[in-house]
């Protein structure tokens, strides 16, 4: 039978995040331009208080449910963080947007309103405006040497996949 | 110690199985069906077992199968921003005209068209007589995501 303390182990971490949802939604009020940086706030935030819980608690809980507790968080905040990027960055809601207002439209005309070139122009404003590149002189450069390792993961896992 | 080693070897048989699956047979078994039916299961098993540490292994697993699911189409269509990330870091391309030229040459030249065949074939639009329109799924999944992009003030990139 299930106790109100394993219920409450249960469902902690997803509080966690609907908890940082909100501190997200506030720093969002505040300042929109970088909701990356709303986002990786709102997330350690809650993690470092998880993390505090689970030290004060350490007698009473198990290795399992302490790794329970963290890894649950930080997939349950993956989730919520792909929910908020993909409605900036997709592709393909984008182009479900445009159908959604222009019913009826056509290949064509899909292409005339969005196209590689808009996509480009838009990519290098958002890269430029969340600080992975800058501009010198009509030239375009790294700024955050992260998004680097970010690629080659991603070039990895496209080469074991056979992409 | 363990409790992550055993999670670790359920990680590393889920993702082989991914790669075999993907590599060899072309098949991506990240599909909300696959996940409902997981889903399913885990509720079924969960509510029957009346174990605790059954029940969080459960939640672990279903998570880290959604996980997956978010992640691997971002790995099989590669994102525009990789792409211009790439051709500055690796290729060198610095020159913004020559990076557009680069980009509107490559294969994501075609990532409009790309994501219409994947949107017909996911069965979120449809294509009659050359004229697309979404079907009211999609419509409803619109509005929540308008919602959502209102509620937390997302400037999406266009549109």
């Amino acid at each position: 039978m299930l106790t109100k303390f394993n219920l409450l182990i249960v469902f902690l971490p997803f509080v966690s995040v609907f908890i940082s949802s909100i501190l997200f939604l506030i720093f969002q009020t505040f300042s929109s331009k970088n909701y990356l940086l709303n986002l990786i706030i709102s997330f350690f935030i809650l993690f470092f208080l998880i993390l505090f819980v689970t030290y004060k608690t350490s007698s009473n809980i198990t290795d399992r449910e302490i790794f329970y507790l963290i890894f649950s968080y930080v997939c349950a905040f993956y989730l919520f963080m792909c929910l908020i990027q993909s409605q900036i960055s997709s592709l393909q809601l984008t182009i479900l947007r445009i159908i959604y207002l222009y019913p009826g439209i056509s290949k064509k005309e899909i292409l005339k309103k969005y196209n590689a070139n808009n996509i480009f122009e838009e990519r290098i404003k958002r890269l430029e405006s969340g600080g992975i590149i800058y501009k010198k002189k009509s030239s375009f450069f790294i700024k955050n040497n992260k998004i680097i390792l970010y690629l080659n993961f991603t070039k990895i896992l496209r080469k074991i996949f056979n992409i | 110690m363990q409790v992550i080693l055993n999670y670790l070897a359920f990680f590393l048989i889920f993702f082989l199985l991914q790669i075999f699956l993907f590599r060899f047979l072309r098949i991506n078994i990240n599909k909300p069906s696959i996940i409902l039916l997981f889903v399913i299961i885990s509720l079924i098993v969960g509510f029957y077992s009346f174990s605790i540490e059954l029940l969080l292994n459960l939640i672990i697993i279903n998570l880290t199968i959604i996980c997956f699911y978010t992640l691997v189409p971002g790995i099989i269509n590669y994102g525009p921003g990789l792409e211009i990330i790439d051709l500055i870091v690796n290729k060198k391309i610095n020159k913004k005209d020559t990076l557009k030229k680069k980009f509107l040459k490559g294969k994501l030249s075609k990532s409009v068209e790309k994501r219409l065949e994947i949107n017909i074939s996911s069965n979120l639009i449809k294509l009659d007589k050359g004229k697309f329109s979404i079907k009211r799924n999609t419509r409803n999944m619109l509005i929540i995501f308008n919602i959502i992009k209102k509620i937390y003030r997302i400037k999406s990139d266009a549109y």
